[in-house]
């Protein structure tokens, strides 16, 4: 019943970003991350459309395009395109901004980070984007907090794979002496296959 | 149970499928094991598993049946679960999910949980999903979570609300109190959220908007402090401290300064003071600028800021970087009506972006300059804008033309200007050029006189080497035909006079009429223009009958029909001829759309058509070329004002002001009810309708006049009398007689008729217009009906009059006509 509100007529509403796209020279999507509700199907469509104009561009075109009601702004760099959609009345050189704090992040986390890496790592290309955006919304601007909440989770996941602890409150104590240990040590082990 | 594949290994193997087929093979085999193991309900694996089929949902393969196992791995109690589980959800999840309830419950525990990192998942879900009623059953939560003391979990929460309140506006209530005091905060995340989160309340609501006004003078210390403050590492960016945050802020001050003026006072200052202190070397610095321009153009602010705002712009169409010149270019284009001759101070910069390798820059910088021309720079600006127009895309060439021929027209210093222009449009341009340009030019040549032997020598020599151009051809063939003897007469206003002879002038055009390449349109503008040469030029209408007739086997039906009128009338009216190609009248300006409707308006005969096919009408308009056709022979018709016609003392159309042309006389119906129709009766029937054919033997001795009742309805009574014409086999004459019976009287009374297509028919005036009551007198009425093929008369009627005050319509059809009228 529900769908019958919810589709994509209502869908349009102003956040900063309306989703955030990755993807190859080839076209081949790397993340999707969507702000904004849409079938399933939907989603395809779109991210059809939008790999097929931003291949298209020439270098030399600027990295803004109009696109229905949106505005989507893209860069690429090296193999991978970046890809957000904002609305008519936001800031494109931001969304630029946004961007590439987001391609630093992941740059500082795998250590001059490469296509590969966000292919096999995709849940921490996730994690990293959803400590960056919230709603489509910046939420933290400052690089240090975003790396320091995501190795903290790193670890607790270390944690917990290693001990299997169940109780939260060994769990705590044991991360915050690690989160200690592991910063002045200067680095996390974040290469850890815990599967 | 053997240990399912990992996750890495899943990934290199779909990697080197070498074939689309072979992917799918790998994924269908893995999907199969995962669906065993979700069954199996192994715990060990499903993190594993959900974090296969994320990767599998992204290639675009569907991975629903995975959901529930993401509820499965947010309820556990492992943090690894819960982070894929929660990843899951908002890949898998979007808020038509009847599992929403589910997850629901699970993030109202999550949101309580001790450990923050715990929380800031269930945070981060709800941001991501946020349906109507999650949104209802958690902004309590979230309420709550504002008030946390923990900067990491009030920012996450922040936003949380900023989504409630974006899906069900009416939660906004409640969070309006915890958020006053949060732009007392100092950290940044905090504050970022929180203006973000107080934007969305004042664009919901105008109570609240009104609310927060109260709060520019704090968001205008923020701001200060931030560029006032030294170098902090931690919010740097190139130089600039957190800009992120600085944009946020002036976009809230634009929401909150719009219509405003106090508000706006307040921020002026503090918007003059980052325009003038943000470093410009890095695209971030432009990123705030664009910002407080955006925000300056927005509120009420002083005269001298917004000059500041667009002369910031301005240097962005200088930057190297060509997004700073898209923006840049953008935003002139929503300014440049609020501040016209700030923008204007910025023409020439804004021309040379005519030349951008980039074309979205291209397009935008054409749009503006057509936004700035204005009566003094109106020739400069179009000699740059036609030399854009000889190399810009072809997609940009249709609405630069019109752009073009828009502005001409509104500025033109002088007519011969504006003249030379269009013209120059046509030649550069092309066939890109959209058909209202051919009818705006011949407008505007046809009202300018003392200019018609300098346009017309003009044309052709555009004209004479290449008739490529079919507009430009269409124009010059149009001009010819009305100006030729100027063209000949060597002659001119104003440059030295072209020498041309009418044997030249005859070859284009032939040449026009003979190249494949040219639309039938314009073959038809080169048909028409030869025919009115011929009542131009002295020497050579031999040759121009010659041509004309070498068309009259045509397989284009417009072309082989305008050839057979026109030698006929070279034949049989020889006389009437100069009379019938007279030089056009000045016809209304906007006439190009107007042709049409107006003829159909003001012909009767169009009208008695549509009685009888309803569907004609509705068939002619879709097929444009139809429409131009009929709209060129409209424009020959209109010739004939006043010119003597045979039957036009019979004719039913001379009531409207002698607007019956050529194409009524010459057997209105068929040519009329089908533009471009192929299955016409040969043309050489349309002749017909002269009746002036020699006498033919008849065999008019079967019987006397037949008679039938036609209409018998509420006191009115038609009766027709019919019988075949002597001397012609094929007319039947019907006489019309109609009286009223009712005892008062019947005025305005028209009647009117139509047959079939196969037949032509010839509508008399009316003895009268008005039935006097208890059948006092007659209305009388001839129609002749020419029937070539010998089918069986068939007739529509349509009745109207006026009786008491009330106007009446009675149609008909008459099909019992007696088969000795047409055997």
């Amino acid at each position: 019943m529900t769908s019958q509100y919810y589709g994509h007529v209502v869908s349009y509403l102003d956040a900063e970003m309306q989703f955030m796209l990755l993807f190859s020279r080839q076209g081949k999507l790397r993340l999707q991350k969507w702000y904004i509700a849409h079938p399933d199907k939907q989603k395809k469509k779109i991210t059809r459309e939008l790999v097929t104009l931003v291949l298209s561009r020439k270098p030399k075109m600027c990295s803004f395009l109009e696109w229905k009601d949106l505005k989507i702004v893209y860069k690429r760099y090296a193999s991978l395109y970046f890809c957000c959609a904002i609305e008519a009345e936001d800031n494109e050189l931001l969304t630029l901004e946004i961007i590439h704090r987001y391609v630093e992040l992941l740059d500082k986390y795998f250590g001059s980070v490469c296509e590969l890496d966000i292919i096999f790592n995709f849940e921490k290309a996730y994690y990293m984007l959803d400590e960056l955006l919230l709603g489509g919304e910046v939420q933290e601007t400052s690089k240090k907090n975003v790396l320091k909440a995501i190795a903290a989770q790193d670890l607790l996941q270390e944690v917990s794979y290693y001990l299997h602890i169940y109780s939260s409150f060994v769990t705590i104590i044991i991360i915050v002496i690690k989160t200690t240990a592991a910063w002045a040590a200067g680095g996390l082990s974040r290469n850890i296959s815990y599967w | 149970m053997s240990t399912p594949k990992r996750l890495r290994d899943l990934i290199r193997e779909i990697r080197s499928a070498r074939t689309a087929a072979d992917e799918r093979a790998v994924v269908q085999k893995e999907c199969a094991s995962i669906r065993d193991s979700f069954r199996d309900e192994d715990n060990t694996y499903r993190c594993r598993n959900v974090a296969k089929l994320l990767y599998i949902h992204m290639l675009g393969y569907p991975a629903h049946f995975g959901q529930l196992e993401c509820l499965k791995l947010i309820a556990s109690q492992k943090f690894t679960d819960k982070r894929v589980g929660y990843l899951g959800a908002m890949l898998l999840l979007d808020e038509r999910q009847d599992v929403h309830l589910l997850v629901t419950n699970s993030l109202k525990n999550d949101l309580n949980h001790q450990t923050q990192y715990i929380q800031s998942l269930a945070l981060c879900t709800l941001g991501s999903i946020c349906s109507a009623e999650m949104s209802r059953d958690l902004a309590g939560e979230i309420e709550k979570m504002i008030k946390s003391s923990n900067a990491y979990i009030k920012k996450k929460a922040i936003l949380c609300a900023f989504c409630i309140i974006r899906k069900v506006p009416d939660l906004m209530e409640m969070f309006i109190p915890a958020t006053r005091s949060l732009l007392n905060e100092k950290n940044h995340g905090v504050l970022l959220t929180a203006v973000c989160l107080i934007d969305e309340m004042c664009e919901k609501s105008p109570d609240t908007l009104h609310h927060f006004r109260k709060v520019v003078p704090q968001l205008v210390r923020i701001l200060k402090n931030l560029i006032m403050a030294g170098y902090s590492p931690e919010h740097d960016v190139s130089g600039i401290s957190d800009p992120f945050l600085q944009v946020k802020i002036l976009r809230l001050l634009r929401v909150l300064g719009t219509n405003d003026t106090d508000a706006s006072e307040t921020m002026n200052d503090i918007l003059a003071q980052v325009a003038t202190n943000t470093d410009t070397s890095k695209n971030v610095g432009h990123a705030i600028l664009y910002e407080i321009v955006l925000t300056i153009m927005g509120i009420k602010s002083e005269s001298g800021l917004r000059v500041l705002a667009v002369n910031i712009l301005g240097r962005f169409l200088l930057n190297s970087d060509k997004n700073i010149r898209y923006v840049a270019l953008n935003t002139l284009l929503r300014v440049v009506h609020a501040d016209y001759n700030a923008v204007q101070r910025h023409r020439t910069t804004i021309m040379d972006c005519l030349k951008d390798p980039d074309i979205s820059i291209r397009k935008r910088a054409v749009e503006l300059s057509f936004a700035l021309i204005n009566a003094n720079n109106v020739r400069g600006m179009m000699k740059e804008l036609l030399s854009f127009l000889e190399n810009c895309d072809p997609e940009f060439k249709a609405d630069c033309c019109s752009n073009i021929v828009q502005a001409a027209e509104s500025y033109a210093p002088n007519k011969r200007w504006h003249i030379d222009t269009v013209m120059k449009v046509l030649t550069t341009a092309g066939s890109s050029v959209r058909e209202d340009v051919v009818s705006i030019l011949i407008q505007l040549i046809a009202e300018t006189n003392q200019l018609h032997n300098y346009t017309v020598q003009q044309l052709f020599k555009r004209i004479e080497d290449d008739v490529s151009q079919q507009p430009l051809v269409q124009v010059a063939s149009w001009c010819i035909g009305e100006y030729g003897e100027k063209l000949v007469s060597g002659t001119c206003e104003e440059d030295e006079p072209v020498q041309v002879s009418e044997d030249e002038v005859v070859d284009v055009l032939e040449k026009v009429l003979s190249m494949n390449y040219c639309e039938e349109v314009t073959k038809e503008y080169a048909m028409n223009a030869l025919m009115k040469l011929s009542s131009r030029f002295r020497t050579s209408i031999g040759r121009i009958k010659a041509v004309i007739e070498k068309y009259s086997s045509s397989r284009n039906v417009e072309i082989q029909q305008r050839s057979v009128e026109f030698t006929c009338i070279f034949k049989k009216y020889d006389n009437l001829r100069s009379a019938l190609l007279e030089q056009m009248p000045l016809i209304e300006s906007s006439r190009s759309k107007n042709v049409l409707s107006d003829s159909l308006e003001n012909s009767n005969s169009q009208d008695l058509l549509n009685t009888g096919q309803p569907a004609t009408t509705e068939n002619s308009i879709p097929s444009t070329e139809g429409q131009q056709s009929q709209s060129i022979m409209d424009l020959l018709g209109d010739v004939h004002v006043g010119a003597p016609t045979p039957m036009s003392n019979g004719d039913q159309t001379s009531t409207s002001g002698g607007t019956n042309d050529l194409l009524d006389l010459l057997g209105d119906v068929p040519s009329l009810s089908s533009p471009g129709s192929t299955n016409m009766p040969p043309p050489v029937n349309l002749m017909d309708g002269l009746g002036d054919s020699p006498p033919a033997p008849t065999m008019n001795g079967i019987g006397g006049p037949s008679s039938l009742t036609a209409l018998n309805k509420n006191g009115l009574l038609i009766n027709f009398e019919c019988e075949r014409e002597n001397g012609q086999a094929n007319v039947t004459i019907i006489n019309v007689k109609a009286g009223n019976s009712t005892p008062s009287v019947m005025s305005d009374f028209v009647f009117q008729a139509a047959v079939p297509k196969s037949f032509q028919l010839q509508l008399q005036s009316p003895s009268g217009n008005s039935l006097s009551p208890l059948n006092g007198n007659n209305v009388t009425q001839i129609i002749k009906v020419n029937n070539p093929q010998k089918q069986p008369l068939r007739l529509r009627i349509r009745v109207t009059y006026t009786q008491n005050g009330n106007s009446v319509t009675e149609t008909g059809e008459v099909n019992s006509f007696p088969n000795t009228l047409w055997q």
